[in-house]
């Protein structure tokens, strides 16, 4: 592949990529800020035996008042 | 005394469009999201270049040590994770309480056992790891962006998988920080991986006459125009990716991560060809689900990924190294394809890459982040002989 034919396939996924984001902001709901940040630092600990967090509404979707966390889910 | 630096003449037109582009990007962020995502943007640009300008991969160094004992690359790699950790620890253990950051924590389990092995096998078929996927599609490289493709496909199908996955033994998160205390902890992980260090030192040596060496710095004279215009001393590269992963955890609140956003991607990809990826599992609550509902911008890892890929390019371009001409044959295809379908499926797995789960689950003090490496580098023998097997790489010596 020539380096300008490498050029342009670039170029197209960037452009197709950027109109993609564009179209997905537009789309959907903004967040507010903080509770945006907030919601990344959610901590989630998923032990062995316990239903996942869609089943029983658990750890993935608490708030956690701790700044001390990381959400693997968002790893 | 002579310039050691080989020199390509800059792409001017890219690199003025690219700083053009970031500008703009990194306003737009900062008016319609918030002044915090916009500084994580800027934070992967700077990724970006020193990834780039450092040449700073993790698949080819293991497979440097892994054939011909190399340590260069696995030392450089040793160094981040000690200055990382020494970075910090102290944060995370609580030392300045006015500063709010999070772990990377996440369980130890066969989730992460099995992600990690595929994810290793995937990086020396697709020909890079999570930052080396993104720095080397940013630098236009054509196979890579089939790669990054099917990286986005794996992770997708691996969160549809996730909670399978999950259901299976396991021990649960495992803070090393919390167990022992923050500089306890810090002293006996630097211990170890002054250990490690040593060790692979000692191996390179044993086996290789000539002394491989990591560059510390740059030659007399030549500063300026390496930092630049790259080719970057490895211990620059060390030094810039500790700092700029530090400032993340500063001002996002949690480490640098990378792989999250392709499982994201493609969740989007799929509701909008009329899939409905809200209703499995993992895209179903918590911090996934709102993802999936807010914009892509209101992602910190979607938004350092765009910064890294334009970081790489803007470097490639100054150093006069962007879209190279290559050829493509039918088996790179293949490898891409398999490669980025392990790496994306591997990462969800393993709760991360070499980035989210290696780096920053060892600096962060995880047990996770430990058993991910054993694992991943398990993974790379085997995909190193993979290799051998399809006649990519040629058979090792004896």
């Amino acid at each position: 592949m020539k380096h300008t034919q490498a050029k342009l396939i670039f170029a197209g996924v960037i452009s197709a990529a950027a109109i993609a984001v564009a179209l997905d902001h537009n789309r959907q709901q903004l967040p507010i800020a903080e509770d945006l940040l907030a919601s990344q630092q959610a901590v989630i600990i998923i032990d062995e035996g316990e239903a996942m967090p869609a089943e029983n509404n658990d750890e993935c979707s608490k708030p956690v008042a701790s700044s001390r966390s990381a959400a693997p889910c968002s790893l | 005394m002579r310039s050691t630096v080989k020199t390509s003449p800059v792409d001017q037109p890219v690199v003025l469009m690219v700083s053009v582009a970031v500008l703009v990007i990194a306003l737009f962020v900062q008016q319609s999201i918030a002044t915090v995502q916009s500084l994580t943007f800027v934070i992967g640009v700077a990724l970006g270049i020193s990834l780039m300008h450092a040449a700073f991969g993790f698949s080819g160094s293991w497979r440097l040590f892994i054939r011909e004992r190399d340590a260069r690359g696995i030392r450089a790699q040793l160094l981040l994770l000690g200055l990382t950790s020494l970075l910090f620890f102290p944060v995370i253990g609580q030392v300045f309480p006015s500063i709010q950051a999070g772990a990377a924590l996440a369980p130890v389990g066969i989730s992460v056992i099995v992600g990690a092995f595929l994810f290793g096998i995937g990086m020396q078929l697709g020909g890079g790891c999570g930052s080396g996927t993104l720095f080397t599609m940013g630098q236009g490289q054509v196979d890579m962006l089939i790669t990054l493709s099917f990286f986005i496909v794996g992770a997708t199908l691996g969160s549809a998988h996730l909670h399978w996955w999950l259901a299976l033994p396991g021990l649960g998160s495992i803070s090393v920080i919390e167990q022992f205390g923050w500089w306890q902890s810090l002293l006996l992980q630097l211990c170890v991986l002054l250990v490690l260090y040593v060790l692979v030192q000692y191996m390179d040596r044993r086996r290789n006459v000539k002394q491989n060496n990591i560059e510390w710095r740059a030659p007399p004279g030549e500063t300026t125009q390496r930092f630049i215009h790259g080719q970057w001393p490895l211990f620059w590269g060390v030094f810039a990716l500790a700092i700029l992963n530090f400032s993340t955890l500063l001002v996002a609140g949690h480490p640098w991560s990378i792989t999250y956003a392709f499982g994201l991607w493609g969740a989007k990809i799929w509701a909008a060809v009329g899939g409905d990826p809200g209703s499995w599992v993992y895209w179903s609550s918590g911090y996934p689900a709102q993802s999936l509902n807010s914009s892509v911008l209101a992602d910190t890892t979607s938004v350092m990924d765009f910064g890294i890929i334009l970081g790489a390019l803007l470097a490639a371009a100054l150093a006069g190294k962007f879209a190279p001409a290559m050829k493509i044959t039918r088996m790179r295809i293949f490898t891409a394809v398999v490669g980025g379908l392990l790496l994306g499926y591997g990462a969800r797995l393993g709760f991360g890459c070499n980035i989210g789960a290696l780096v920053a689950g060892i600096s962060s003090g995880s047990l996770h982040g430990w058993l991910w490496l054993v694992a991943g580098f398990s993974g790379g023998i085997f995909g190193v002989y993979v290799r051998i097997w399809l006649k990519v790489d040629k058979p090792m010596a004896a």
